[in-house]
């Protein structure tokens, strides 16, 4: 494979203007995106009581179980998920037959108080109305079943499989009394009570409703709509927080991972204005260590040269905090251009104009990497196979259970401790005999 | 009765690609969605398989399915060929494109003069049938493909037609063929269909003297070599001491040669402790035993008449994959096509000898003797590649199983 000409097929991201335009570095793919069949695996994982029924073929019931396997949240063998495996005879006549069957048995055997109906593309493909064979069997069996439509050949990953199913769970909520709790949405890894957010909410005396879809149970869904608000912690779940606001009128505030201290501050300062609190003391010390922190590395990160792949912190957030540590973006890998980022996409574009390419096709990054040389990888890769080619890995997974300012302490110690690796490969490199 | 709790038996396509990617000197494109490719690279990890460069995606947009657009698989055939210049590029469509009725064939067809890789398509997309059907047809595609006349055979060399990664113990099975027919003729390996071979391997399929055809599923290819190469074969796997030392002599029949007397020696003796067990048997009335077997068609059949040999009645053989593809089906085998039959057969069982898979066993209760025989394989990786359920070596295992579970029953 030709770096060379791999590059050379990059487009940068001021020639690019809508997501259509940004195309995988080759055209066939290793490993590929994940589909959205497993996002909403993913989201059910977190509803404790909730029943997920995979209905498509063989393999993705297959894969499916297998994932569900890891860990102890669906319940190991006999958990929640369970499959409709469809075969030609259903694809030409239909599976309603089979999904009424099957969901009679399930009925029968798990008791189920929700059921999530995850279509799978050959659902979407034969056109089977899922909608309404989810009605039928909610008012049939008198439990909430819902549809959550995941077929992959309409989206680049799986995240709107997370997006759907926490949008769907809205369908269970019924109008409730208001109460004076907070519900958390998007939390997806990892504890929200481990959070430097949690404690600063508990610590001014806010409680914590719903966390969906990291710990929760049917119960706490249905009962969410009352709350004073929503604080939406990932973009997967805007959608819900949205049609909340819609149906019962909750207000939302967005508080993701962000990375750079002033919008940490920001988004501090909105949550405590919409939940009618004086913002905490502390918070002002909070955010000068941030900024002092983020200053002093700046002078070891500067002129550092890297490639995005995928981490849990908004993509062009956080790289617009990369480049404003003098950082030099060489490739960003994303499947999506969102509106509310284009002041900071135009932030990077201002100083760097970076190759856009979409992401999970890691196979002929390695070519790419001998061409444009960079310090850094930021996301999922080999480690070994990067240090070959004097490139450290910066890893971010532990962010995944932090919010607030502990996210930039957390990730300028991991891009130190990246560039302390750089410089101990350099140091080895000149050691090493010619 | 159509609910599957735990896992469906896997399709025609996923037989097709785990077998495929263990063909050196040839990379699949999947033409279809990018999460079925992404999701199955555990899956076929766990099997051992190699997955660098060996298996890719071309994913597959709204506007491809709506407009039959196969622009992006002619792009990704090309781009493969001139990248990673594999002699085999294998085609195989996803459900999807199976659906939309996308012509990859076709479009091998017209591409094929454009790149220096043979194209193969393999259509069936995973709606037909089960992996073993899935297994028949890439064996005959494969043999259609691979398979020419050679001028000369080698003496003395023989084929496994067969062999596949999803099969327990597939690897360590090998190694016990191999070491078999090494030691009882001298015998060396010339293909192994379809299991860590190449393209280079297929190729020379021809030059073997005789095929070993270890699974129902391989039964139409070593039919068809027979007539057309003239290649004999011997079907079914050696299981037991007499199963073992009964497929050698149909063997040594074909190649002309007696067993070696060492190894005819070991046989005979290993046979004479089952044969005591048999004799004994009216001894231990009060924990005579019973088996049930749960997997491939060779395997319970096999195991099962090793099983009764030593005097374990074996009460139940039930197939896990279709007979669809399976001719001489014997009556003793049956075939439960709901996973909740299958179930309540494992869950009626007690004090029984179990040979099954790890969602089987686990719903076996704990006064049945487990032994994982079969796929899938949940709780372990399969590491080791000498520890055969097959041949002398495999049933000393399952001897040992035997007298573990024999002596504490009342």
């Amino acid at each position: 494979m030709d770096g060379h000409k791999l590059v050379a097929s990059l487009k940068r991201m001021s020639e690019i203007e809508e997501v259509k335009q940004i195309t995988h570095l080759t055209h066939v793919l290793f490993p590929g995106t994940h589909c959205p069949l497993m996002g909403a695996a993913l989201a059910v994982r977190g509803i404790q009581d909730a029943m997920m029924m995979v209905i498509g073929t063989d393999e993705c019931a297959y894969y499916t179980k297998s994932l569900t396997l890891n860990g102890d949240s669906f319940g190991g063998l006999d958990g929640r998920c369970v499959s409709v495996v469809l075969d030609s005879g259903d694809v030409t006549f239909g599976s309603r037959k089979r999904v009424v069957a099957a969901f009679k048995e399930m009925v029968e055997e798990y008791q189920p108080k929700v059921v999530f109906l995850v279509t799978t593309c050959l659902v979407e493909i034969i056109g089977d109305d899922m909608d309404a064979i989810a009605d039928e069997l909610s008012e049939q069996y008198d439990i909430a079943v819902m549809a959550v439509h995941t077929e992959h050949f309409k989206c680049e990953n799986h995240l709107p499989g997370i997006t759907r199913t926490l949008e769907a769970c809205v369908d269970m909520m019924k109008p409730q009394p208001a109460n004076d709790k907070v519900n958390v949405l998007g939390q997806r890894m990892g504890s929200f009570e481990g959070t430097e957010l949690y404690q600063v909410l508990t610590q001014s005396g806010v409680k914590i409703g719903l966390q969906i879809p990291s710990n929760c149970s049917v119960e706490e869904i249905k009962g969410a709509s009352g709350a004073k608000a929503n604080i939406v912690v990932n973009d997967t779940a805007l959608p819900m927080a949205k049609k909340m606001k819609r149906k019962f009128g909750t207000p939302y505030v967005v508080f993701e991972k962000f990375v750079a201290p002033q919008r940490i501050y920001q988004a501090y300062t909105q949550l405590f204005e919409a939940l009618d609190y004086p913002p905490p003391k502390m918070l002002e010390e909070k955010y000068r260590q941030a900024m002092e922190q983020t200053e002093q590395a700046k002078q070891r990160l500067q002129g550092l040269r890297y490639i995005y792949g995928n981490t849990p912190y908004p993509l062009f957030e956080y790289n617009r905090f990369l480049v404003d540590l003098e950082m030099i973006p060489l490739v960003i890998q994303t499947a999506d251009l969102p509106e509310e980022d284009l002041e900071d996409r135009l932030y990077i574009q201002s100083k760097h104009d970076p190759y856009l390419v979409l992401p999970a096709n890691i196979a002929p990054l390695q070519f790419v990497y001998d061409v444009l040389k960079p310090n850094f990888y930021l996301g999922h890769e080999y480690a070994h196979r990067l240090r070959k080619k004097k490139i450290a890995l910066v890893r971010s997974d532990q962010a995944a259970s932090m919010l607030g300012f502990e996210i930039t302490h957390y990730a300028l110690d991991s891009l130190q401790k990246a560039q302390e690796e750089l410089m101990q490969m350099h140091r080895m490199l000149e050691r090493s005999p010619a | 009765m159509s609910l599957v709790r735990y896992f469906p038996t896997p399709s025609d396509r996923m037989g097709i690609i785990w077998s495929l990617m263990t063909v050196e000197q040839s990379v699949i494109i999947e033409y279809g969605p990018a999460g079925t490719t992404h999701y199955g690279i555990g899956f076929y990890g766990a099997l051992g398989v190699d997955r660098e460069n060996r298996i890719f995606t071309t994913h597959m947009s709204e506007d491809d399915v709506v407009m039959g657009d196969v622009s992006r698989l002619e792009k990704a055939i090309l781009e493969v060929d001139s990248n990673l210049h594999p002699k085999v590029i294998f085609i195989v469509a996803s459900p999807i494109s199976a659906v939309i009725g996308a012509d990859i064939a076709g479009v091998c067809a017209y591409m094929q003069e454009k790149t220096s890789a043979r194209l193969i398509a393999l259509e069936q997309g995973g709606l037909r049938g089960d992996y073993g059907l899935g297994l028949t047809q890439v064996y005959q595609q494969l043999a259609e493909a691979f398979v020419k006349k050679e001028a000369r055979q080698v003496p003395n060399t023989y084929n496994i037609i067969g062999a596949s990664a999803y099969s327990r113990r597939a690897r360590s099975d090998i190694n016990e063929i191999k070491r078999l027919m090494a030691e009882a003729f001298g015998s060396t390996l010339n293909a192994c269909w379809l299991l860590d071979t190449s393209i280079d391997e297929l190729q020379k399929t021809a030059k073997a003297q005789l095929n070993l055809c270890l699974r129902p599923e391989a039964l139409p290819v070593c039919r068809r070599m027979q007539e057309h190469l003239g290649i004999p074969f011997v079907k079914g796997m050696p299981y037991g001491y007499t199963g073992t030392r009964n497929w050698l002599s149909l063997v040594g029949e074909i190649l002309d040669l007696p067993i070696a007397p060492n190894l005819a020696k070991e046989l005979a003796e290993k046979q004479r402790y089952v044969n005591s067990m048999k004799a004994m048997s009216f001894m231990r009335k009060d924990r005579q035993g019973k088996a049930a077997l749960f997997g491939e068609y060779a395997l319970v059949q096999g195991l099962g008449d090793f099983l009764e040999e030593c005097a374990i009645p074996v009460t139940h053989r039930v197939l896990t994959q279709s007979p669809k593809v399976i001719t001489e089906l014997l009556e003793n085998i049956v075939y439960l096509e709901s996973e909740r039959e299958r179930l309540n057969v494992v869950e009626a069982l007690q004090d029984t000898l179990v040979l099954a898979d790890d969602a089987l066993l686990h719903h076996c209760s704990a006064d049945n003797h487990k032994i994982r025989a079969s796929a899938p394989v949940l709780y372990a990786a399969e590491r080791a590649h000498h520890l055969p359920l097959c041949g002398i070596h495999g049933a000393d295992f399952l001897l040992e199983e035997v007298d573990a579970y024999l002596y504490p029953l009342k």
